[in-house]
C-alpha cells in the first residue's frame, strides 16, 4: 500500500505546516519530492502573478467602470430629484382647475368635442338626441351611447344593421 | 521650544508617515486580492490609513502595526463585499482575457503571461469570500495556521481545508492553457 500524502498533506509540508512524517518521506520518496517542487513551483508562480506581476486588464477596467458607473448616477440622481420636486411643487400651482367660473366653457367645450365625435348623417335625424354626457360616456368607453329608439343599439355597426 | 504635548503628537504622526509609505502599496495590494477591484481597494486603503492615524492618536505601543493594518483591512474589504451596491456589481463584472505573447515554458515564466494572469486573478475572484480570507493570509501574508484561525475565528482545521480548497481551484488557472 502507497504511503504518499495526498494532495491536501502535500500541500502542509509545502507551506511548513506538516508533521515529521509527512516531511520524512516526501524528502525520501522521489515522486513525492516531484510533485512537492511542483507544488512549490506554482506557490510561487501564484504569489508572483498575485503580489508582484502588474494587475490584469480586467481588475483595471473595473475601476474605470466604476468611475464611469459613480459619474453617471450622481447627475442622473440630481435630475430625478429635481422632476420629483417640481412634480411636488410647481405642477399643483400650474395644472388647469375647474372653478366655477370656468364650468361654462368646460361645459361648452364638452358639447363641440361631442358634437365633432359623433357627428354623422344617422344622427341629424335624432328627435331628441341623448345627452352630451351620455356619448362622452359611451365614446370614452370606446362604444356607442345605447339607445331605445334604435331598438337599444349600443355600437356602431348596431346602427348599422338597423 | 516646543511644548510637551506637540512633540508627543509629531513624533507619532512622522511613524504614520513612515508605516503609510512602507505599507500602501501591501494594503492596496491585499485590498485588490479580497475586493477584485483596484479602484475599490484604493479607497478602502484610505479608510484603513485614515484609522491607523486615530488608533495611533489614542496611542497604542503594544500594536505591531502591519498585522494591525492587515486585520484592519480585512476587515473593511469584508464590510465593502457585504453592501448590497458592492455585490450588484461584483456579480454583474465581466471577465475579459486579454492574450499576450507567449512567456516561456516554465510556471513562473507562464504566470507573467497576460492571459494567465487574467485566469489567475478570475479564479481568485470566484473563490468563496471565506477561502480567499484564508488563502491571502495564509500564503500570501505568510501569517501560520493558527493566527489565521484567530482572525478569521476558524479552527485550524477549517483553515487547512480552505487553504487547500483554495489553491486548489488557483492552480487549476495557473495549468489551464485554453
Amino acid at each position: 500500500m502507497s504511503t504518499c500524502p495526498d494532495e491536501s498533506t502535500l500541500l502542509a509540508v509545502a507551506i511548513g505546516d506538516s508533521d515529521a512524517a509527512a516531511l520524512a518521506h516526501s524528502a525520501h520518496c522521489r515522486h513525492c519530492a516531484a510533485r512537492l517542487a511542483q507544488l512549490k513551483t506554482d506557490l510561487g508562480a501564484l504569489r508572483g502573478v498575485l503580489v508582484d506581476a502588474p494587475l490584469p486588464p480586467s481588475v483595471r477596467r473595473a475601476a474605470r467602470r466604476t468611475e464611469w458607473l459613480s459619474g453617471l448616477l450622481t447627475p442622473l440622481a440630481a435630475v430625478g430629484l429635481a422632476t420629483a420636486l417640481a412634480l411636488a411643487v410647481v405642477w399643483p400651482r400650474l395644472a388647469p382647475h375647474a372653478t366655477p367660473e370656468t364650468q361654462p366653457q368646460l361645459a361648452s367645450l364638452t358639447a363641440d368635442v361631442t358634437a365633432a365625435l359623433f357627428a354623422s348623417r344617422e344622427g341629424v335625424g335624432l328627435a331628441e338626441p341623448l345627452s352630451d354626457h351620455a356619448y362622452v360616456v359611451a365614446a370614452l368607453n370606446g362604444g356607442w351611447p345605447c339607445d331605445s329608439r334604435y331598438g337599444n343599439a349600443c355600437s356602431y355597426d348596431d346602427l348599422l344593421d338597423q | 521650544m516646543p511644548s510637551s504635548a506637540n512633540a508627543a503628537v509629531a513624533e507619532p504622526l512622522a511613524d504614520v508617515d513612515q508605516l503609510y509609505r512602507s505599507q500602501r502599496a501591501r494594503i492596496v495590494r491585499l485590498c485588490t486580492m479580497l475586493l477584485g477591484n483596484e479602484h475599490e481597494a484604493e479607497e478602502v486603503s484610505q479608510d484603513v490609513f485614515l484609522k491607523l492615524h486615530r488608533a495611533f492618536a489614542e496611542g497604542d505601543p503594544d500594536s505591531v502595526w502591519p498585522a494591525w493594518l492587515t486585520t484592519v483591512a480585512l476587515n473593511a474589504c469584508r464590510d465593502k463585499r457585504r453592501s448590497r451596491w458592492f455585490r450588484w456589481w461584483r456579480t454583474s463584472d465581466e471577465l475579459v482575457e486579454t492574450h499576450f505573447a507567449a512567456a516561456g515554458p516554465s510556471p513562473e515564466r507562464a504566470a507573467l503571461d497576460g492571459a494567465t494572469r487574467e485566469r489567475i486573478w478570475s479564479a481568485l475572484a470566484e473563490l468563496p469570500a471565506r477561502q480567499r480570507e484564508v488563502f491571502v493570509l495564509r500564503h500570501i501574508e505568510s501569517w501560520n495556521t493558527a493566527e489565521v484561525a484567530a482572525a478569521l475565528q476558524l479552527s485550524t482545521g477549517t483553515v487547512k481545508r480552505h487553504l487547500f480548497r483554495a489553491v486548489q481551484h488557483l492552480r487549476v488557472a495557473l495549468r489551464d492553457q485554453r
